[in-house]
């Protein structure tokens, strides 16, 4: 394995929410993240002006300018819009008829133009949530075509182990890794490296902002900025948003322990595992202040199956999934 | 409901998670890992339906695991590991020769006809021990080989042991339950019973931690008749005549998964072995298990049987960890190992089955041989020895 090759290769969480670029740079991992989204707005010669200038990324498409990324959620808000979304429910978004372009536009965003042929990327992919039919073959498919179109080597991980991948080296990549996004908590069961149990509840960021919209009469975008902002557990809301973000938060922990509590019980081929095992939170979902607690908490009412030696928030639950796809990466360089 | 694959088996797992603990560079590490489980499922896909069915997957895995990825192959097929890990199996051998030689100060402080007791808390019950025929052993020169075809001209025998096997009985053992004292007492006497008539051991630990001396320790007691072991110094044939012998009642691997030993029978066990290495000088390199020792000359593989083959405390026992030892029944006479032996070996005995490979492979490559060939020279000098000490 030469050090180019080290260097080139990349990690890609392609999530509901964001998409996160993780590569290496002078041995140190280095992360881009875009918003997985993008907004219309209706075109102007003096907008298209000000985007340029502001070195906002755009296309123009027919009589709408199209902001996508990061810069999507402050346009909308600005707007009042509901942000449109190339992704749903942890997939390509099936009433979005743009998901794949905008997907395209976001991808050249975060790597860049510079060379891609033979550069590796492992890009994450959801695991089937549980007692769904549904399989995730036609978005991964179609993420594979967009980025091999782009001219990269391609390969897919599950979610949860690119989580254990990029957060449990001290335990030889044994443990369960969850990764609580916009669409899905994902949850993988790896024992020395190998996944031996994944799967997906669907119940994440979105699901709260949804729940909590629908509830409150406020616009999914704005319940969104307010978790994401300042919501705690543990707090005492005078806000009647929060005190609904809280609501939907304490579901979607008991829908996650509980999922996996049957999905490990209904499991057959179990290792032994001879030891406690450490559990790593991971996602955008997992980062307001208390969760970890409240999740141990939900993990210990529910006389989980397999002993936790620890559970514990990863190290940077944003980029943890990203990491993990870059060392699956190196690892295959 | 999600994807599921196959993990590594137990036995593999444990090496696996060894090995890949010696691994610093956290994709290095990962990429050993799936790596290892990736051929491991080929070796699996690849064995014909019968041997599947014969084989568990769980065997399979471990055996293929550790046959392909983390020792050498098996005589012919043997390739070479990597450093890393055979500096690590050195390592552990290094640790042990540094302890070997630390023996204690223990004395006789009464003696009567029933019992003995010693300066170390040790007490042994000496009632119904019997006298076989007195021990006389060659001990080989290490150095040279070439002297032992000879050995039938040599008067200089030696009448004190040099070492230690220790052995487990395999009896039936009950649940160590106060409930169960009466069986607990019956099968121990039975035990003693069967063990004294066939003259297995010099002592029996049973499970109350009574030491009972079972063959005299200046007598031959028929404990481990094809066997081989060395020191720095000097290779063994025929172990029965050169080490004690001490079991304890037990199973290696008891049925209902619990402990080996007890607290009581470790602690028996330890005084005993401190007070015979403090009696004879016995190193704590010639501290071994039967496991170890055993030979088959009929199939030319280690491990006839597998008492201690996993388990033995060598800590607790204030004993070097033998288990890092190169097996000298390779080293020397060019045995080797199956599957079978790797399984029921567990993780604790491949460094030294590795070690013993690496070191087979070398003289092979000093001599320009291929190591089968030279393995098959080996055991000729084995069948030649064993003539010449008339041994068969």
């Amino acid at each position: 394995m030469s050090s180019h090759d080290m260097n080139t290769a990349i990690g890609l969480d392609v999530g509901t929410s964001r998409v996160v670029m993780a590569r290496k740079a002078d041995d140190e991992f280095e992360f881009n993240t875009q918003l997985n989204a993008f907004v219309r707005i209706p075109y102007s010669k003096l907008t298209e002006g000000v985007l340029k200038k502001e070195n906002i990324p755009f296309t123009v498409h027919g009589p709408d300018l199209v902001v996508h990324g990061n810069e999507s959620e402050r346009f909308a808000d600005l707007l009042g819009q509901e942000m449109r979304r190339p992704m749903r429910g942890g997939v390509l978004n099936p009433g979005e008829p743009e998901s794949e372009k905008q997907l395209e536009l976001i991808f050249r965003n975060l790597l860049g133009d510079g060379p891609a042929k033979d550069r590796k990327v492992y890009f994450s992919v959801p695991s089937a949530p549980m007692g769904s039919d549904e399989n995730i073959t036609y978005h991964e498919a179609s993420i594979r075509q967009i980025l091999a179109r782009m001219g990269y080597d391609v390969h897919p991980i599950h979610e949860g182990l690119a989580v254990v991948y990029g957060e449990m080296e001290a335990s030889n990549y044994t443990g369960i890794g969850i990764s609580c996004g916009g669409g899905l908590c994902n949850v993988c069961l790896a024992y020395l490296s190998v996944p031996v149990v994944t799967f997906s509840v669907p119940k994440a960021g979105d699901f709260i902002d949804a729940s909590a919209s629908a509830a409150v009469g406020e616009i999914a975008t704005r319940i969104r900025i307010a978790k994401e902002n300042d919501f705690h557990f543990n707090g005492h809301f005078s806000d009647k948003v929060k005190q609904v973000i809280s609501v939907y938060y304490e579901d979607m922990i008991n829908s996650l322990v509980s999922g996996m509590k049957d999905s490990l019980a209904a499991t057959k081929t179990l290792p032994k595992l001879g030891r406690p095992i450490p559990l790593v939170l991971a996602g955008g979902s997992v980062m307001p202040r208390g969760f970890r607690d409240r999740f141990e908490k939900a993990l210990k009412a529910a006389d989980f199956p397999i002993p936790i030696s620890e559970v514990r928030l990863a190290t940077n639950p944003l980029y943890s999934t990203a990491k993990g796809a870059l060392v699956a990466a190196l690892s295959e360089a | 409901m999600g994807k599921r694959e196959k993990a590594p088996s137990t036995y593999a797992a444990s090496i696996l998670d060894w090995r890949a603990k010696q691994i610093d560079d956290p994709v290095k590490r990962l990429k050993f890992l799936r790596e290892a489980s990736a051929r491991a499922a080929g070796i699996e896909r690849n064995l014909p339906r019968h041997r599947k069915i014969a084989l568990s997957g769980a065997a399979v895995l471990a055996a293929g695991l550790i046959g392909v990825l983390v020792m050498p192959r098996l005589s012919s097929m043997m390739r070479k590991p990597d450093d890393q890990v055979l500096a690590a199996a050195r390592l552990d051998a290094g640790r042990m020769t540094a302890a070997a030689d630390r023996v204690p100060d223990v004395w006789l402080v009464e003696k009567k006809d029933q019992y003995e007791v010693y300066s170390n808390g040790l007490r042994i019950e000496s009632v119904g021990a019997v006298n076989e025929a007195p021990r006389r052993f060659l001990p080989l020169d290490r150095k040279h080989p070439e002297t032992w075809k000879k050995s039938a001209a040599r008067t200089n025998y030696q009448t004190t042991p040099v070492g230690i096997v220790y052995h487990t009985t395999e009896s039936d053992v009950l649940p160590f339950e106060r409930e169960q004292n009466n069986n607990l007492k019956r099968l121990a006497d039975n035990v003693l019973s069967y063990v004294r008539n066939i003259r297995a051991y010099h002592y029996l630990v049973d499970r109350f931690g009574r030491v009972h001396r079972v063959v005299a320790e200046e007598s031959i007691a028929n404990h481990a008749g094809w066997s081989v072991w060395a020191d720095r110094e000097s290779v063994y044939v025929n172990l029965n005549q050169s080490f004690l012998a001490i079991s304890f009642e037990a199973q290696t691997r008891p049925h209902d998964g619990s402990e080996t030993i007890n607290a009581a029978q470790i602690h028996a066990a330890r005084v005993l072995t401190d007070m015979l290495r403090n009696k004879y000088k016995i190193r704590g390199e010639n501290c071994t298990t039967h496991a170890q020792v055993s030979v088959n000359p009929d199939n030319w593989l280690i491990g006839a049987h597998t008492d201690w083959s996993t388990n033995f405390p060598y800590e607790e026992m204030g004993l070097p960890v033998n288990y890092a030892t190169p097996i000298p029944a390779i080293t020397i006479f060019g045995f080797s190992y199956d599957p079978v032996y790797v399984k029921v070996s567990e993780a604790r005995l491949w460094r030294g089955l590795l070690l013993a490979d690496d070191e087979i492979r070398q003289q092979a490559g000093a001599r320009n041989l291929k190591p089968a060939l030279y393995k098959a020279l080996l055991n000729q000098r084995y069948r030649e020895t064993v003539e010449a000490l008339a041994l068969k």
